[in-house]
């Protein structure tokens, strides 16, 4: 008997969607070759709620079904099934009967695959198990009780290989600077005077050439304090005595990494670069490892001193590439968006600590140095709550303390305001945009007195307006950064009491929590609501991040959990400290992670903000994380409705 | 056994001859039937003379394909010679020697054969090459009813209905396969255009329910024979 094709091209189409991509290609054969195939037109039911589940997974190979739901007299549309979909796995998982009615809109073709053999190969590949059980996820649209996992601690373990990597295919190559002035001598020049050179410019070698400019030696702090300091030569002596020969060199153009690793292993603290890599041609620059770890594909910790040492607009806007250059590579690497929005954070304070250094000088030498007074540069928004990975938005604010007397608090804040607008501007200039809501340090009613504020947000209750109540949220979420940080302590209490102490509050920021409807699922390009509508592009940030992020706050605010400022802190405090909160925490943590990731890389693509999606853009995968996504922002938003006793909303 | 069959027959060809009636009752749903999809390569296009390269059966029963008990096989032939066939589906001389003897495909194919109703795309043909092949190695003729994908077709889709247009041809499986959204498995494969035609007709039929507005019967479908 021939070689039957059929069965391997039916595991060739399955094995290009989760979970059968998630399982070893053989047993994906095995199920295909029991597979029985049926097909259905349009209008027809694949089963009736209530049915029981059969002993088979059906796996819909063409066309499209739609879950409806029958509930107390009327039929709802909960989820849509597309091509590369799995359905009745939840009925088959937990051997109960079909919660909804499958019903054929296009002509559909389905492979039923052998559910037992099946099970067991659930239970034995975990990328697969876990798949399956996120799937299951969607029952609690039907009211269905959905068993959280455990949490695990894996996340960042699980990362730590993959940031590495990110390094590895960053890494860059040494690339001389050019025009870099070496710090040289000749070997008959003086140990005293080649030292001199060395604490003139505060390098820790000098390099030894001949007449040729070729290495001949080197010197370092270590061969001084070893020979002249603690041995007996003379500083006076030439310091071809003491130079440590031959020098080790590596070619210009070769990997900066490897360098690094020359370095580590012959316990040396730099390399020459020449052109050939050998001590036979003229040296072109010398490296120390925090020069290659700087270049070792981006590393952080080597733009951070970049910045530090950074002055003009020009190298401040290279800077900011590099660190998006960076977002970018740890992004696919499958970094943690939140953990990558905590490195951001920490490079672009750095900058905006220097970029105020750097005006207050200038300020200082026009003639108008600022105020005698404490202020302080807050981060506020999503940039206070260290997620902004991409230049799209500045949200900043200042405070100062106020003198009590309202028109010297009138000078201090135009001094303020001009230190603020030429850092604004810095910003843009740095690729920032300003932000569309003003919500900038250098517009009058962010850059406010300590009494000023704390007025503001003790007037604040259940019908302060829309405008003011979004503020008031912003300026919640605020990050100290620069200046004095007992002002913005000062508004920071200020602000979190009166939202803890105000109950009415309260309960109109979860009213406008549970208002947001998350969508059912994709379908092409097309986004499929509850409702039966569909709408082309989608909204990503307002219709899974915003739900997400403000329930953390909320939550933490009626919990009394005020330490930590990110969405992702504020999940992991609930995690820890509300039992009720256990399962779910760690699920709307990683979920609002994925829509960061997602919304960011999307930036990056598109060269924005990044929060309409095109669903058609998104891999299968992505789409199936992202329903599950729904449906976690489904039971953030129950457990707030819980929480504060809202009445139940379709 | 009636008193008219054949006298003497082996075990598993007797087998055969009672498992498989001639007629099915026209009121008999189609959801209870069984059939068997099939697709052969062949020499060439003339019934008495072309031979049988390769084949592949598909069953089919409550309405869904049954993948697990599919099967195909290469038939080994004699003297066979490069031709227009042969450019279709690519069967080339030495792989027929890969294959098995016709007489022990057809000793393989009669169990499968047992009590359905042969179904494919220009069936005709196939069926009557395997009629010759079963009395040439059992000396009994091809028992099975025969449906013809391309006249279901012409019955169940309006594109495809009989106009009375004198040189109206049957549909090709492109054709209908193209119209209905199928896409084609390994063309000019016995296994592959098996598997397509068996897909096509399920759609077909789940076609004619929709038109009916009923479960279909036997009766609905234009079975013929040999």
């Amino acid at each position: 008997m021939a070689a039957n094709v059929i069965p391997e091209r039916i595991a060739e189409a399955l094995r290009r969607f989760p979970p059968f991509s998630m399982l070893p290609e053989a047993d994906v054969r095995a199920l295909a070759a029991e597979a029985t195939v049926r097909v259905m037109v349009a209008g027809e039911r694949v089963w009736k709620q209530g049915d029981a589940p059969g002993n088979e997974l059906l796996f819909l190979a063409r066309g499209r079904v739609e879950y409806v739901w029958q509930v107390e007299e009327r039929s709802e549309l909960v989820d849509v099934r597309d091509v590369g979909d799995v359905l009745g796995l939840t009925a088959l998982l937990k051997a109960e009967p079909m919660r909804v009615t499958a019903q054929v809109v296009e002509d559909s073709v389905l492979f039923g695959l052998p559910w037992l053999p099946l099970k067991a190969l659930l239970e034995v590949h975990d990328a697969a198990r876990n798949y399956a059980r996120r799937h299951l996820f969607w029952a609690t649209r039907v009211g269905g009780v959905v068993a959280l996992p455990e949490p695990t601690e894996d996340t960042i373990a699980g990362r730590a290989k993959n940031i590495l990597q990110a390094h590895l295919d960053g890494a860059q190559t040494i690339q001389p600077r050019p025009g870099v002035n070496i710090l040289t001598c000749t070997p008959e020049d003086s140990i005293h005077s080649a030292a001199s050179l060395m604490a003139a410019r505060r390098l820790p070698s000098i390099l030894v050439i001949d007449s040729e400019r070729r290495p001949i030696g080197i010197v370092t702090n270590g061969t001084l304090v070893q020979e002249v300091v603690v041995g007996s030569v003379s500083k006076d002596d030439p310091v071809k005595r003491i130079m440590v020969s031959p020098v080790v060199t590596v070619s210009a153009g070769s990997s900066a990494t490897a360098a690094l690793l020359v370095m580590l292993r012959r316990r040396i603290g730099q390399v020459c670069v020449t052109a050939d890599g050998t001590t036979n041609s003229p040296v072109l620059d010398i490296c120390s490892e925090k020069d290659l770890l700087a270049q070792s594909g981006h590393h952080p910790a080597g733009l951070l001193r970049e910045f530090r040492n950074a002055r003009s607009p020009a190298r401040f806007r290279e800077l900011c590439d590099d660190v998006e250059k960076i977002a970018r590579s740890y992004l696919e690497a499958g970094v943690s968006a939140i953990f990558l929005g905590q490195m951001c954070a920490e490079l672009y304070d750095e900058m905006v600590q220097r970029l105020l250094v750097l005006t207050a000088e200038e300020l200082a030498e026009a003639g108008t140095p600022l105020p005698k007074v404490s202020w302080a540069w807050m981060s506020v928004g999503s940039d206070g709550r260290r997620e902004q990975i991409l230049r799209t938005d500045m949200d900043n604010a200042l405070v100062f303390a106020s003198s009590g007397v309202t028109d010297q608090d009138e000078q201090t804040r135009k001094a303020l305001l001009g230190l603020a607008s030429r850092v604004v501007a810095k910003l843009v200039d740095a690729g920032f945009a300003r932000c569309q809501g003003g919500v900038m340090a250098s517009n009058p009613r962010w850059c406010r007195t300590t009494s000023e504020w704390i007025e503001e947000m003790e007037s604040l209750n259940a019908h302060t307006d829309g405008d003011e109540l979004l503020r008031a949220l912003v300026l919640y979420d605020m990050r100290f950064v620069a200046g004095d940080a007992v002002v913005a302590d000062i508004v920071r209490k200020s602000v979190i009491d009166s939202f803890a102490r105000n109950n009415e509050l309260q309960h109109r920021l979860a009213e406008l929590i549970v208002d947001t409807a998350p969508p059912l699922n994709f379908f092409g390009r097309w986004v499929v609501e509850k409702l039966g509508g569909r709408q082309e592009g989608f909204d990503i940030k307002q219709r899974g991040m915003a739900p997400l992020r403000d329930a953390a706050r909320l939550l933490t605010i009626h919990h009394g959990l005020t330490q930590r400022h990110s969405t992702g802190g504020r999940w992991d405090e609930l995690r820890r400290n509300v039992p009720r909160l256990h399962e779910l925490a760690p699920l709307a943590r990683d979920s609002y992670d994925v829509l960061l990731r997602l919304r960011t890389l999307n930036g990056l693509r598109r060269g924005d903000s990044g929060r309409y999606i095109d669903p058609a853009s998104l891999t299968k995968l992505e789409r199936a994380q992202v329903a599950n996504i729904f449906d976690v922002v489904r039971m953030v938003q129950d457990s707030v409705k819980l929480e504060f006793s809202l009445a139940h909303r379709a | 056994m009636s008193w008219f069959s054949h006298p003497k027959l082996p075990a598993p060809v007797q087998a055969y001859v009672d498992a498989t009636p001639k007629r099915i009752g026209g009121k008999r749903p189609v959801e209870d039937l069984h059939f068997l999809v099939i697709d052969a390569e062949t020499t060439g296009f003339n019934v008495q003379t072309d031979k049988i390269l390769s084949i592949a059966a598909i069953h089919t029963e409550h309405g869904q394909i049954l993948l697990g008990r599919s099967k195909s096989w290469l038939v080994f032939q004699d003297h066979v010679a490069v031709n227009e066939a042969v450019r279709v589906h690519g069967i080339l001389p030495s792989d027929t020697k890969n294959g098995q003897p016709e007489s022990q495909v057809m000793e393989e194919l009669l169990p499968e054969l047992h009590g359905t109703i042969l179904v494919g795309h220009h069936v005709g043909f196939d069926a009557a090459l395997l009629d010759v092949a079963l009395y040439r190695r059992f000396g009994i003729h091809l028992r099975n009813p025969i449906l013809d994908t391309a006249s279901l077709a012409m019955q169940a889709i309006d594109a495809f209905a009989r106009t009375g247009y004198a040189n109206q041809r049957p549909p090709s499986l492109d054709e209908v396969c193209a119209h209905c959204g199928i896409a084609m498995m390994d063309r000019h494969t016995a296994a592959g255009d098996a598997y397509t035609t068996a897909e096509l007709f399920l759609l077909l039929c789940a076609r004619l329910r929709q038109r009916k507005k009923r479960a279909i019967v036997a009766g609905d479908l234009p079975l013929t024979s040999v």
